[in-house]
């Protein structure tokens, strides 16, 4: 079977709460991220691209309607499949970075190996690597608060993609950065992530970066209202 | 991910000595109280535990305690002897004098009159003279810190001496006795001596002190005298249980001290399992982005349980050698002698201590495994 798309998301209903004061979240989303794409998720605050992403993970059930993650159903699988599932899989970049305090660059970069039971030499080894390859070599050792939001944020690209995901969920990853930092991020998203057996997903508010989508994703009240397809779009130009 | 564990843990110094300190607190609060009463109450068999060459007590049968003794006839100590099973018999004199130095200090002193032949009865250590010497004329044995009340500042020497009852006794040997429950000084000399110490009453033999033959247990013996005599004889443990249940059920320290105790393990429990339990609230947002990149729920709780037996090991560690210390530097004080850490206790503290990591370390696991790793987008 030829799969061209990574993430698939049909009739998607997710609701907070019971009864007359139900709040509906996401109403009948459909989604198609094809691989070797980079997809944006774009709307208003609160209109549900959040709870979107958190379902495509496998880290919020929806209400109904089905999510085929790399061919898979992730709401068929057991928890512990469902984990095991993520961490070979999904790459995660949080708006907050999300990382350790209390580790180092490298060590951060390195959590999802060894969240794999990777020896840590060997895990921090690659993850220094994959910092290296994004201009980090001289922070290895540092502890997140001794560096720049960008640096951060970079450190974060570094733990998502260290352990070479086919699929990298971001969420906000820019928002915290200014406009040269940012673009930065997205041009080693772009360079790295992006594979004819990968795909990108990124939630964002930031128009700064929607030049690197190949994919807009429009949300509305928890209902997608509009596809732009870029590369369609680039081609027809 | 244990060395991830370990890193959050001591990542923040005045978090993490907090989190020691807490616990060794409670631990030292809980060991060092409840030594404390158990000393206190050991200190009241020290004449019992003292005695280490007989195994039988024998005492007159409305007798309450060994700081209530009704003297018996001296025909019980015949008949005591003439009992089936009993290798020897002799007797103890217990009671209370009064004693003066030549400068005239003055203190009530706990006198026992051990057998004039064979003195049975003497506490084994001594810190100055030989037991023989106690056969001299006028002679008696004074407890190191009996000696220490009468001739303070002064080196151990013998001759010192002392007025019993308008009658001089010569210091012929110093001894290491044990604590008793309230600190007078401690005299022992020969019984014929100590009648001779004591007001004169009709009857005047304390205690008797009996030892079984080989092929008889002390318990089986202290029946057989009872059946045969009316008089109370008991094991040296029954008899130093007596005393301490006699305390328990008469005085008010059992009680004073029990709720010092339980508030001890309450606050203890209560302030250690909270601090552990918020150490990990503190760290759900690192435990919820583990969670989102794939580290299992099984490891997550092995790493909060890493967590809190280190903070517990540790802590415990410092509180008990804290508690250890206490009475080691306080043990040559004459009033806080005999008042020693009492291993069982720390055994007892440390599996409560394990308890209270343990239940903090599952309230902690719920939260963590319970945790929505999605809460890490929001």
């Amino acid at each position: 079977m030829n799969v061209t798309n990574a993430i698939e998301v049909t009739g998607v209903e997710k609701h907070f709460g019971a009864g007359a004061s139900a709040a509906r979240a996401l109403r009948g989303a459909n989604i198609r991220v094809p691989f070797g794409s980079i997809t944006m998720l774009v709307g208003p605050s609160g209109c549900g691209k959040t709870t979107l992403l958190s379902i495509i993970a496998g880290l919020l059930k929806p209400t109904s309607g089905n999510v085929s993650v790399l061919d898979r159903d992730i709401f068929a699988m057991s928890d512990s499949e469902q984990v095991e599932f993520r961490r070979k899989n999904l790459g995660f970049i949080f708006q907050q970075y999300n990382l350790l305090p209390s580790l180092s660059a490298a060590e951060n970069a390195a959590v999802g190996l060894l969240a794999a039971q990777v020896d840590r030499r060997i895990a921090v080894k690659r993850a220094s690597e994959a910092l290296k390859s994004l201009g980090l070599e001289q922070k290895l050792d540092s502890l997140p608060r001794t560096l720049s939001g960008g640096q951060q944020q970079r450190v974060a690209v570094a733990r998502a993609l260290v352990h070479e995901p086919r699929i990298v969920l971001c969420d906000e990853p820019t928002a915290a950065l200014d406009g040269k930092s940012g673009r930065a991020v997205m041009e080693m998203m772009s360079a790295i992530a992006v594979r004819d057996d990968r795909a990108v997903l990124i939630v964002t508010h930031d128009s700064r970066i929607f030049d690197f989508a190949h994919q807009i994703v429009h949300m509305e009240d928890g209902q997608i209202t509009q596809i732009e397809d870029r590369r369609a779009a680039a081609i027809s130009n | 991910m244990f060395f991830v564990a370990l890193r959050m843990l001591t990542f923040d110094t005045a978090k993490y000595l907090g989190l020691i300190f807490t616990v060794a607190f409670s631990t030292f609060l809980i060991s060092q109280q409840a030594s404390v009463f158990a000393s206190l109450m050991t200190r009241t068999t020290s004449q019992i535990r003292d005695v280490s060459d007989a195994s039988v007590w024998v005492a007159h049968p409305e007798h309450r305690y060994i700081d209530e003794i009704k003297p018996m006839p001296e025909s019980a100590l015949t008949e005591v002897r003439g009992i089936e099973g009993v290798k020897w018999a002799v007797r103890l004199y217990r009671g209370l004098s009064r004693a003066k130095a030549a400068d005239g200090t003055f203190r009530t002193c706990i006198t026992m009159g051990v057998d004039d032949a064979t003195l049975v009865g003497l506490p084994r250590k001594m810190v100055l003279g030989n037991v023989e010497s106690l056969h001299l004329p006028d002679a008696i044995f004074l407890d190191r810190f009996g000696y220490s009340y009468f001739f303070p500042g002064q080196d151990f020497k013998l001759g010192a001496e002392l007025e019993l009852n308008d009658r001089r006794a010569r210091v012929a040997g110093i001894i290491d006795s044990s604590a008793p429950f309230v600190t007078f000084p401690v005299i022992y000399t020969r019984y014929s001596l100590a009648l001779t110490y004591a007001g004169q009453e009709r009857n005047t033999l304390s205690l008797i002190l009996a030892h079984p033959e080989d092929d008889v247990t002390p318990e089986e013996l202290a029946t057989r005298i009872h059946e045969k005599t009316s008089l109370t004889a008991m094991s040296s443990e029954a008899f130093a249980w007596q005393t301490i249940w006699f305390y328990v059920k008469n005085t008010g320290i059992p009680v004073n001290f029990g709720v010092i105790i339980v508030v001890g393990i309450l606050v203890g429990t209560v302030v250690a399992a909270q601090t552990l339990y918020l150490f990990t609230l503190d760290n759900l947002k690192q435990y919820a982005a583990l969670k989102a990149i794939g580290v299992k729920n099984s490891v997550l709780a092995s790493m909060v349980l890493l967590q809190s037996s280190v903070v517990g090991a540790i802590g415990f560690g410092f509180g008990a050698a804290l508690c250890v210390s206490f009475f080691f530097f306080t043990k040559d004080m004459p009033h806080l002698r005999g008042f020693i850490t009492h291993y069982e206790i720390l055994g007892g503290t440390a599996a409560l201590m394990a308890v209270i990591v343990i239940g903090a370390s599952a309230l902690s696991v719920q939260r963590v495994v319970g945790l929505e790793p999605a809460t890490v987008f929001r």
